[in-house]
């Protein structure tokens, strides 16, 4: 943890949060609360203020740059793995899955959680989401802190803060000062390089960047075999393969078709009253486990399957002190987004074109939206005992996208471009939030946003929250929210052989409500949370039944008969659930030895009538957390780092539709990651960073291939042992020298 | 519309990899010809489930009511010359067999694809209708051995 960070923000915020922190009335101040303070974690995300994660509305975890090195974090999703509070990740070997408290939503491209990057919404509008992997492009040394905050946080944000809102805060100079190079290696399976600066460019203006570029190969993993039997189109065996035979057989080795690359680069420039941030990176990614009857499209282990994904964004932010009680922020952003899917596929079923040739399958993607915030705080006492914050936020958007067929082989176009979309979108947001601390032992905090669309319903997103300190050390939240998620582009708009146009799609909705006790016992804190939430309207493909079906053909509604299996996004889908958190963290030995441990567990349900009866979402464990514990050496001795994760066993992807009498489950996870790191004594600057992951369970909760009725699920395999070794340069400036 | 090379394409120019992407519409003009297949390409109950079925046939046959039947679909399929060629067809190859309603259009699209039918001719249509009435009406009688 950087004390120096720690020290200059709680002194900065010492005012405003001083009747959260602050011991019951008539108590001194002890060394140990003083050192509980050190420790607190500071946030800003939650209300838009600085203030510690005891005062915020809202349960949060504040992942620190050393934390992230310590345990040799090297991607966001390895971060909410192994250190945050109540969220997790699933990897399907491809884009990753992320879900909190019992909730996931598999393939949903990350749109129900809200992803920052210095205040920045990173999620884009076409398929409504954000990378939490690799893909997520953020150069983790030029990291400072990750604040994740659970529940509903729309109040602020709008629209797909429904169960979490990530913040990724990056460094200033001063705390990036010199370059910085690094070079890690996972041995045989991946590369990242990486190189950064932090510039004092004048006493008001400094300048921090960094520039990476990541290349995974591999594994190689063994898939199946599974038997896809006769293609009903041909008549004889399916093809799996490019220039397969027909054998019907699907499988074997992937050596070709499991990979990803990422340049990226950020930068940030401070300047008086101005901050600019300007991101910029591509993400191209593909699954070992392609198939024409998975979610993953394409023949098995084609290289030429895969997806490219490329966006920038640039956000200009102004703050400025009007008056001792007026702050007036102003921010200018814009962002673009592309996304490239191809794939082939040599099954005559998944290419009737009246000849043999497989199709080439090319979807293109595109968003782009500009907008201005603009946010006033009223400090009103300018003792920020009665805080109002109201802001307006209004972004106007376009999409654009289609899919071709092509001839593999020719490349002459099979068909007209379909699934065209080609619109433009405006939406506002506005909110207004009050704190209010009418006593030290109590701060209450309330406020709603309203968002609309001229694509959907205005939607208001209110939330009330208090903290209560009537003893001392220890603080009582309750607080309720709720959220939106609008409905993407892709779910509204999209329309392809296999998907009818969704009618009146509305947002989803949730509402959450619950209660958190935290105390701390001089360096260690404890909390203890209890939640209860409802999602409502939740947009899932439906699959037409034959009367749809041939009602809808009938309205000349769909677009190819080739492919009988039509579905339609529909508000169709609701969640109910309850569960509780746990957080107990803290140090001993004057900070040389860290321990951590949350955990999550969940009931969640919904109902299912394709399979009967309710159930739990797949993928999501019920029950989950991580442990980490730490013993810094020093005097050139290495920093030694455990951390391990649990998830329980769970449903897989696709368990519930209707393949299989018993749905398939995943074995419960254990990972472990054990991390050294320290100085190179031989030069000055030298760092090494050294790291072994295991994974008890080979398997994950995805369902691979085809699913076929009392046969058995395969599910995707899981990259059980991982080690990594890095090297890293830091030639610092003195102090000096830098300004 | 928007235009693909805006201002804010200018933050591309940081990725390694910018360029603007092409959206025109492609537009391939349907050659209606009738695709001449090979015999080997044709379906074939080589999978030992495809097969006629008198029993399935005289279902589908059957007046809709009291029923089971699907009378009424069949006539009207039989009133497009295209639709009746892709119900025999189909049904020489066993699609009408098939458990699954989608099995049986993926079976029979080869059938379409001999005519260069596209997805919106009242034939297809018609033949869809039929396709829908006897997976509802006729299963039993269709799918009874399957």
């Amino acid at each position: 943890m950087r004390r120096s960070y720690r020290l200059s923000m709680l002194g900065a915020i010492a005012m405003a949060v001083a009747s959260a922190t602050r011991p019951a009335v008539g108590q001194d101040r002890s060394g140990s609360d003083l050192a509980a303070l050190l420790n607190e974690n500071v946030v800003t995300t939650a209300s838009k203020s600085a203030e510690t994660s005891t005062a915020a509305p809202g349960l949060s975890t504040s992942m620190t740059a050393e934390q992230l090195r310590r345990f040799g974090i090297r991607s966001l999703d390895e971060a909410i793995d192994f250190l945050s509070l109540g969220v997790v990740t699933a990897n399907p070997l491809r884009d990753i899955d992320v879900g909190a408290r019992g909730v996931m939503v598999t393939g949903d491209h990350g749109d129900h959680l809200l992803l920052l990057v210095n205040g920045h919404a990173v999620n884009e509008p076409l398929f409504g989401g954000a990378q939490f992997g690799r893909g997520a492009a953020i150069p983790m040394e030029m990291v400072d802190h990750i604040e994740v905050v659970i529940g509903p946080g729309s109040v602020l944000y709008g629209s797909s803060a429904m169960f979490v809102v990530i913040n990724v805060i990056t460094k200033r100079a001063q705390e990036f000062a010199g370059f910085h190079v690094l070079d890690e290696i996972e041995i045989g399976k991946s590369n990242r390089v990486a190189a950064g600066a932090g510039l004092q460019l004048g006493r008001n203006t400094d300048l921090t960047l960094q520039l990476d570029y990541y290349r995974q190969d591999g594994p190689v993993f063994s898939i199946g075999p599974q038997t896809f039997g006769v293609d009903p189109v041909s008549g004889v065996g399916t093809v799996t393969r490019r220039g397969g035979k027909p054998d019907g057989i699907w499988g074997g080795e992937a050596g070709s078709s499991y990979y990803a690359e990422v340049p990226a680069g950020h930068v940030r420039l401070s300047s008086g009253n101005f901050e600019v941030n300007l991101h910029a990176s591509t993400y191209k990614r593909a699954a070992p486990y392609s198939a024409a009857t998975s979610p993953y499209e394409g023949d098995f282990d084609a290289p030429d399957n895969y997806e490219l994904d490329r966006s920038a964004w640039g956000d200009v932010r102004y703050t400025t002190l009007l008056s001792p009680v007026v702050q007036l922020t102003t921010r200018l952003y814009g962002d673009t987004f592309d996304s490239q899917h191809f794939f082939t596929e040599s099954a005559a079923q998944s290419c009737v074109y009246g000849d043999r040739t497989p199709c080439l399958y090319h979807s293109l993607g595109m968003s782009r939206w500009a907008g201005v915030e603009v946010q006033s705080t009223f400090n009103w006492f300018a003792n920020s005992t009665l805080v109002t914050l109201v802001g307006a936020d209004g972004r106007y958007l376009g999409v654009r996208a289609k899919s071709d067929v092509q001839n593999a082989e020719t490349l002459a176009y099979r068909a007209s471009s379909s699934n065209i979309i080609d619109a433009t979108e405006v939406v506002v947001g506005a909110y207004v939030q009050q704190t209010w601390t009418p006593a030290e032992w109590l701060v209450l905090n309330g406020g709603a946003r309203i968002d609309a669309s001229n694509r959907y319903d205005a939607v208001v997103s209110p939330r009330v929250a208090s903290n209560v300190s009537l003893w001392p050390m220890g603080t009582f939240k309750l607080i309720y929210a709720e959220a939106f998620r609008a409905p993407s582009w892709n779910e509204a708009a999209s329309q392809t052989s296999t998907l009818v146009r969704a009618d009146d799609l509305q947002s989803e909705r949730v509402r959450s409500v619950e209660g958190a006790l935290e105390q701390k016992f001089g360096t260690h804190r404890l909390v203890f949370g209890v939640f209860r939430s409802w999602w409502r309207d939740l947009i899932e493909l439906h699959k037409l039944t034959n009367a749809e079906y041939a009602e809808f053909a009938a309205a000349g509604r769909i677009t190819s008969l080739r492919d009988f299996n039509q579905s339609q996004y529909r508000n169709i889908s609701s969640i109910d659930g309850y569960g509780y958190d746990v957080t107990l963290e803290g140090l001993f030995a004057p900070g040389r030895l860290r321990y951590g441990l949350n955990g999550t567990a969940a009931f969640t349900r919904e109902p299912d009538p394709v399979f009967g009866r309710s159930h739990a979402p797949e993928v999501t464990p019920q029950i989950f957390g991580n442990a980490r514990i730490s013993y810094d050496f020093s005097g050139g001795y290495p920093l030694v780092a455990l951390a391990a994760q649990y998830m329980d066993r769970r449903p897989a992807a696709r368990a519930f539709d209707g393949a299989f009498a018993v749905p398939p489950t995943a074995p419960a996870q254990l990972r472990l990651r054990l991390t050294v790191s320290g100085p190179i004594p031989i030069l000055s600057g030298l760092s090494y960073r050294a790291s072994a992951d295991y994974a008890v369970a080979d398997r994950a909760a995805y369902v691979i291939g085809r699913t076929v009725a009392g046969a058995p699920a395969d599910l995707a395999p899981v990259d059980q042992f991982r080690a990594s070794v890095g090297l890293q340069y830091d030639l610092l400036f003195r102090r000096e020298t830098s300004r | 519309m928007i235009r693909d090379c805006s201002l804010v394409m200018m933050l591309a120019a940081l990725g390694a990899a910018s360029g603007c992407l092409d959206f025109t519409p492609v537009t391939v003009v349907s050659d209606a010809a009738i695709v001449v297949r090979d015999a080997s390409t044709q379906p074939s109950d080589a999978d030992g489930e495809a097969q006629p079925d008198p029993p399935c046939l005289a279902c589908i046959k059957s007046p809709n009511v009291p029923g089971p039947g699907c009378a009424n679909e069949l006539a009207a399929c039989d009133a497009t010359a295209k639709c009746r060629f892709i119900f025999d067809c189909a049904y020489e190859n066993g699609c009408v067999t098939k458990p699954m309603q989608s099995e049986s259009i993926a079976c029979a699209l080869p059938c379409g694809d001999q005519l260069g039918t596209s997805a919106f001719e009242a034939s297809i249509l018609s033949a869809l209708t039929l396709t829908t009435c006897f997976h509802m009406a006729c299963a039993a009688a269709c799918e009874g051995d399957q």
